[in-house]
């Protein structure tokens, strides 16, 4: 029997392409509507769509009828582009990860007190589904929620949070730390919300006394930072990786 | 022709200039560059007066920017963002992280006590032209502290860049004048973008109160009188209310975060003018707008106003008026024809439609100008 593991191709990291079947055969898979109906045409359409995409040899392997004149349609295809994955780099939240009870003895030896946190979905975002995994005590992913950590005093204001209201919660009750969450990204206005409330903070004095931090699908760290906020996280992110950078942060920055 | 905006910005002592975005992806990136690139010819350049004081080799140009910018991606996109480049000579503040993320050759000067997720925010200087990447100061405290060093290592212009719409940066105190960014993300034809602008030229161009400049045939008479007696409220950071017979009151500055204005305890019913230190808000606004007379609003400075045009309209519309205490002035407004996207409103019809709303503000075509 020969050395299976020698013979599995080797990916080169400075020209990475999508893996299907075998290493770097570019295969994607992607989907989308078209208003349009469902027939002939509207797979037509979508294979030239895919094929302007830059896709090779795209194939429509799923179409069905949506209603109102719309088609909904999955393509594989092939990519025929590389990165150099190799030589990326991206700004990511530095703060080692500690867990529940970590967390919590940081906070009594390191900073002493409890903390106050403040979390809400701001703007018209009605999701809290971002805000309530990382907040509710239940938690989410097995992992409990600041609500029920001992050393923190959360207070989840909910969804359709004004930035002013949120500011109002964060002075009423001295807040150490606040997490917005954006969910709704349509036309960026999330970028706006996040914004405006880096700039409110600013002009009511408060943005150096707090670690500013927000979540949500389409946040990145790198994008919180070009908004000036400390840190930001995106999809999978759970209570002790907010915590975590937190208590660090408020350490590192000499607000405990 | 091009707009010696270098020039301008000297003639009248201005040696900080923030960039602000009207929207984002407003071209803030290609306006820095345009300003790094007149700075580094204003040496060599016998029409300027820079000549005088430097010799041959460009204005010494010090760079941070409050967020971060210089990324090869846009961060919502993901398209391709233009660089920042930077000549040599010139003295960068950025982290640790981002600098080393720069292709140009740098010399370290100093790391400042301003930690970030970056690492810790350092001073260096270019010494070969290249690409730098900005980022580590995220508050405006930290904006003062880096301009101060940037200054102490011999930046003799120092330009601080902003991020997407935040003004944070654009105070007074902190830079001399702000260049506004503007591209068609604000509408899609020259004069929609002109009509989402006005608004924001006008916020800039409010009259100080009390202001000496052009506006003193329009001032009132008591308006010097006002603003000495709110001198000392605004001093001690204080909300003030003052009334044309003299009486003057003073209120913590968020003491209306929880509760209307004009229901504070002895609020004046008389009160002329009041002076907000903090943010003025749709909120605010409404809270104030019912006062039985006209009443001059006094922001601290444009970059507090946070009202909505509607707001502002209301405000105007009910007989009252708005004023900041120290204004800040506008350098130019940048113009950058070309969407994010892709595509490009007309030049010259989008230079005329600003203009026209820009009064005595230059405005320049960034993407096209030879500096």
């Amino acid at each position: 029997m020969g050395n299976w593991r020698s013979e599995i191709a080797k990916v080169d990291l400075t020209r990475v392409r999508p893996y299907g079947d075998t290493m770097d055969d570019g295969k994607v898979q992607l989907s989308f509507s078209l208003p349009v109906p469902d027939g002939p045409e509207a797979v037509e359409a979508a294979r030239q769509l895919a094929a302007k995409m830059g896709l090779a040899e795209p194939v429509v392997v799923h179409h069905e009828d949506i209603g109102e004149g719309f088609t909904f349609l999955i393509l594989y295809g092939r990519c025929t582009h590389t990165v150099d994955y190799a030589h990326i780099q991206v700004p990511k939240v530095d703060a080692p990860r500690m867990t529940f009870d970590e967390i919590n003895r940081f906070i009594r030896e390191r900073i002493g007190r409890k903390i106050t946190v403040v979390g809400a979905c701001t703007g018209t975002d009605a999701h809290t589904v971002g805000i309530d995994a990382i907040m509710n005590m239940k938690g989410y992913h097995g992992e409990y929620g600041l609500e029920r950590y001992p050393e923190i005093q959360a207070y989840n204001l909910g969804s359709q949070v004004d930035n002013e209201d949120l500011l109002r919660k964060v002075v009423e009750v001295g807040a150490d730390a606040i997490l917005v969450s954006q969910v709704v990204t349509q036309k960026d206005v999330h970028i706006h919300n996040l914004a405006a409330l880096a700039d409110l903070l600013e002009a009511e004095g408060l943005r150096e006394r707090v670690v500013l931090v927000c979540g949500g699908p389409r946040i990145t760290h790198e994008l919180a930072l070009e908004l000036g906020y400390d840190a930001g996280f995106g999809p999978g992110t759970l209570a002790p990786d907010v915590a975590s950078f937190i208590v660090q942060e408020m350490v590192r920055r000499g607000l405990a | 022709m091009s707009v010696d905006l270098v020039g301008r910005a000297l003639m009248r002592g201005w040696r900080r200039i923030a960039f602000i975005g009207a929207s984002k992806h407003a071209g803030k990136t290609t306006a820095v560059n345009f300003v790094i690139r007149q700075a580094q010819a204003a040496g060599r350049d016998p029409a300027t007066l820079e000549e005088r004081h430097t010799g041959a080799g460009g204005l010494t140009v010090g760079l941070c920017s409050i967020g971060l910018d210089g990324e090869r991606l846009d961060t919502v996109l993901g398209v391709p963002k233009p660089d920042i480049v930077v000549p040599a000579g010139a003295l960068v503040a950025s982290a640790e992280e981002a600098l080393a993320q720069s292709d140009a050759p740098l010399e370290w000067l100093e790391v400042l006590p301003i930690g970030s997720p970056l690492g810790d925010v350092a001073i260096v200087r270019v010494l070969e032209p290249g690409r730098v990447m900005l980022a580590g100061v995220r508050q405006r405290v930290h904006v003062r502290l880096v301009l101060d060093r940037l200054t102490a290592h011999g930046a003799q212009l120092c330009l601080v860049d902003g991020a997407f719409d935040r003004a944070a940066a654009a105070i007074p105190g902190l830079v001399d004048a702000a260049v506004l960014a503007v591209s068609p993300v604000l509408g899609r034809t020259p004069a929609l973008v002109a009509e989402a602008v006005a608004p924001m030229v006008a916020r800039f161009a409010l009259p100080a109160l009390a202001g000496e400049a052009a506006e003193a045939e329009a001032r009132e008479a008591w308006e010097a009188a006002a603003r000495a007696a709110l001198t000392g409220v605004r001093d001690r950071g204080e909300i003030g209310a003052w009334c044309l017979n003299g009486e003057t009151r003073g209120y913590p500055a968020r003491a209306a975060m929880h509760r209307l204005i004009s229901a504070l305890p002895g609020w004046p019913a008389g009160a002329r003018v009041v002076y907000v230190p903090g943010a003025v808000t749709d909120r605010l606004l409404e809270g104030l707008r019912g006062h039985p007379a006209p009443l001059y609003l006094v922001a601290d400075h444009p970059a507090h106003l946070f009202a909505t045009t509607r707001a502002v309209a209301a405000w105007y519309a009910a007989g009252h008026a708005l004023r900041v205490w120290t204004p800040l002035p506008l350098l130019a407004i940048a113009a950058n024809p070309h969407h994010i996207l892709g595509w490009d409103l007309p030049r010259a019809a989008l230079i005329e439609a600003l203009q026209a709303v820009a009064g005595d503000v230059p405005v320049i075509d960034a993407c096209a100008e030879e500096a």
